[in-house]
């Protein structure tokens, strides 16, 4: 502590720690606690202040509506109806001009008449934000802590949670099966020019933006994709009629494409660690007459144990969480994602306590998941960010 | 006998190195095709003629082009933010020898290994609380919240390579910390800065997981390129993604000429 302070003084160190003060509360611990607490928050809605916050909505939707006739006359479309709220419409086949007019006096009719509901809306209003206050301070009495949320997830989305996780398991096992042997060559077995325009290679997709590489295989699974098209030519299927596959429909597509897009998660890492070990090692065992699975076994896979755990967290991680894959490769043809049902939580049904507890229970799986990988490799956390 | 059997696993590992490159590139290869053909929805296989009109229309595309000005502004503020947090982050962890400092280690990785849509939610609950709701802002601190977490580890791991003999004559000669700094941390970080730099750029401007979960009802380029392609294929989309793939593989030449030691010295 003493010898930062002494060589960058005490402004930029007191600059430094702030700054990380703020990311470790503000951007982490703090959004972290706020979404656990909310977890536990159960949201009933069947109570008294469910009701009454119901009620409310609903009568600011109508005081709005009013507000709206009054101030600009109730709207007439082109067929010259007149806006539902008016109560009486226009028979079609009226000029627009005249049906214009027709509005016009309609509004003057019916003014005294709207202001007098929203001022009784007004009243009803009033009414409500004092029982809301009741109930407010009623529920704020009780204890507001439980483990509802939790409970209350349907079979279904276990079903969905479980099949997420074993999807992910899967794909992360692939791909470290594939990548092996690419980070085995580009790190080891390559001379330096190979490998630099290996690498080259590797980085391209890798860069390329995530959405651009899901949504390039749109171009393969069409009714009258690459796919179909190389099927039709081989007289498997006919096009023009109609006999065709509908890939959308099918899990294996949206396999394909999660191990597609997150694999080159997994050959950075274990290249970063294999590149590290000295070649002279390995010569060293040939010398010595070891075979080469044995050299894998005894000398390269040790070595990059923590770029293997780390990539086959981060590929876990990266598909356990995936959203957009599933978003746009689905088209709506298969059953929803874990992911998915929690945006909907949030963003169709606006339950964000149960959406709190879903991700919550989102992110307890891959921590779990990162513990079990990390005691399976025998890394630290230490070890394993250092790729 | 050691050496033929030694050439046939090279044959074999070189032609599953082709077999996978092909693997990565062939989509991307396609929908670049695509761009080009005349028929809609995006095809290479029912090829009507070679045409730009695609790209034209880009040009009208308003919508897209408002998101990707978003884009631009989240990227002009995650990234010198995760930069700056970056580099506080790794001198402090650095320069303090403390248990402590595992601890926050531990926290500043944390959200790396976090599933990007939880970064997303939590950022969302924690600012609606205190007033704010879903927009730019809170996808700038839901994406600054882990991007920041790869300065830091760059910069560290150039960090441990710091001859502090540098550091030390300064002070004895009588320099201010700030000149210091500014002197002798800053010029040896600056590799380290600027790759993590374009890091931050890439993973701000790509992100999708993060962003449509603490976007609220704007847009990003991202989250508009989905909601494109969820609704259907649309060779406009093949047309920008043949403007993103050119420019990433120009960013890629040019990053591998900046970084050619790094092979030559294996």
């Amino acid at each position: 502590m003493i010898s930062i302070f002494k060589v960058y003084g005490r402004f930029i160190t007191s600059v430094f720690l702030l700054c990380v003060a703020a990311w470790v509360l503000i951007l982490i611990i703090l959004p972290q606690i706020f979404m656990i607490d909310r977890s536990f928050k159960y949201d009933y809605r069947g109570d008294r202040l469910g009701i009454i916050n119901n009620d409310l909505e609903r009568l600011y939707a109508s005081k709005l509506v009013k507000k709206y006739d009054l101030d600009f006359g109730p709207t007439c479309n082109e067929q010259g109806m007149v806006s539902v709220s008016m109560g009486r419409s226009i028979t079609e086949g009226k000029k627009v001009g005249e049906a214009q007019r027709e509005c016009e006096v309609l509004s003057s009719e019916n003014k005294i008449k709207l202001e007098q509901e929203v001022v009784e809306i007004n009243s009803q209003i009033a009414i409500l934000f004092q029982e809301e206050e009741v109930a407010k301070t009623a529920k704020e009495a009780e204890f507001p802590y439980s483990f509802r949320n939790y409970v209350m997830m349907s079979g279904l989305h276990i079903k969905t949670l479980t099949k997420t996780i074993f999807y992910s398991i899967f794909v992360s096992v692939l791909a470290l099966i594939l990548c092996y042997p690419v980070a085995y060559v580009v790190a080891l077995k390559s001379a330096p020019r190979k490998a630099a325009i290996l690498f080259l290679a590797l980085i391209i997709p890798y860069a390329v933006n995530e959405l651009m590489r899901i949504y390039a295989w749109l171009t393969i699974f069409d009714v009258k994709g690459l796919l179909n098209t190389i099927l039709d030519f081989l007289g498997v299927l006919a096009l023009d009629e109609d006999k065709v596959i509908v890939w959308y429909k099918y899990p294996g597509t949206v396999f394909t494409v999660l191990i597609y897009t997150y694999i080159l998660f997994m050959v950075f890492p274990i290249y970063n660690t294999m590149s590290t070990l000295n070649r002279d090692q390995i010569e060293a065992a040939q010398d010595l007459g070891a075979k080469a699975w044995r050299i894998h076994w005894r000398i390269i896979i040790p070595h990059s144990k923590p770029g293997i755990a780390i990539g086959t967290i981060m590929t876990f991680m990266l598909a356990v969480g995936a959203f957009s894959v599933p978003y746009i490769i689905t088209r709506g043809l298969q059953p929803k994602w874990f992911t998915h049902i929690i945006y909907d939580k949030f963003f169709e049904s606006s339950n964000w306590n149960l959406g709190s507890a879903y991700s919550f229970t989102l992110l307890l799986i891959s921590l779990i998941f990162v513990f079990v990988v990390m005691s399976l490799f025998r890394v630290s956390i230490n070890e394993l960010a250092k790729r | 006998m050691i050496t033929s059997s030694n050439k046939k696993s090279e044959f074999i590992l070189n032609i599953y190195i082709g077999i996978f490159l092909l693997f990565m590139f062939i989509p991307l290869l396609l929908m670049m095709a695509a761009g080009f053909n005349a028929t809609d929805p995006p095809s290479v296989t029912d090829w009507q003629g070679l045409t730009l009109k695609w790209f034209y229309q880009l040009k009208t595309e308003d919508r897209l082009i408002r998101c990707l000005g978003n884009s631009f502004k989240i990227v002009g503020v995650v990234v010198p933010l995760s930069v700056m947090l970056g580099l506080s982050a790794a001198l402090i962890l650095t320069r303090i020898r403390a248990k402590a400092t595992n601890y926050l280690y531990a926290v500043l990785v944390s959200p790396m290994l976090t599933p990007g849509i939880i970064l997303g939610i939590t950022t969302i609950v924690f600012w609606q609380k205190i007033g704010v709701n879903a927009n730019l802002f809170t996808v700038m601190l839901a994406q600054t919240s882990f991007i920041a977490t790869y300065p830091m580890l760059i910069i560290m791991s150039r960090l441990q390579r710091q001859d502090r003999f540098q550091e030390e004559a300064a002070m004895d000669l009588g320099a201010s910390p700030l000149l210091l700094f500014w002197r002798i941390t800053i010029p040896f970080l600056r590799p380290a800065i600027i790759t993590s730099a374009a890091l931050a750029f890439l993973m701000s401007f790509e992100n999708y997981n993060t962003t449509v979960f603490s976007i609220g009802s704007n847009c990003t380029v991202t989250t508009e390129i989905a909601q494109q392609a969820r609704k259907a294929h649309t060779p406009v989309i093949n047309a920008l993604g043949f403007i993103f793939v050119s420019l990433t593989i120009f960013g890629a030449l040019i990053y591998t000429f900046f970084h050619r030691r790094r092979f030559s010295r294996n």
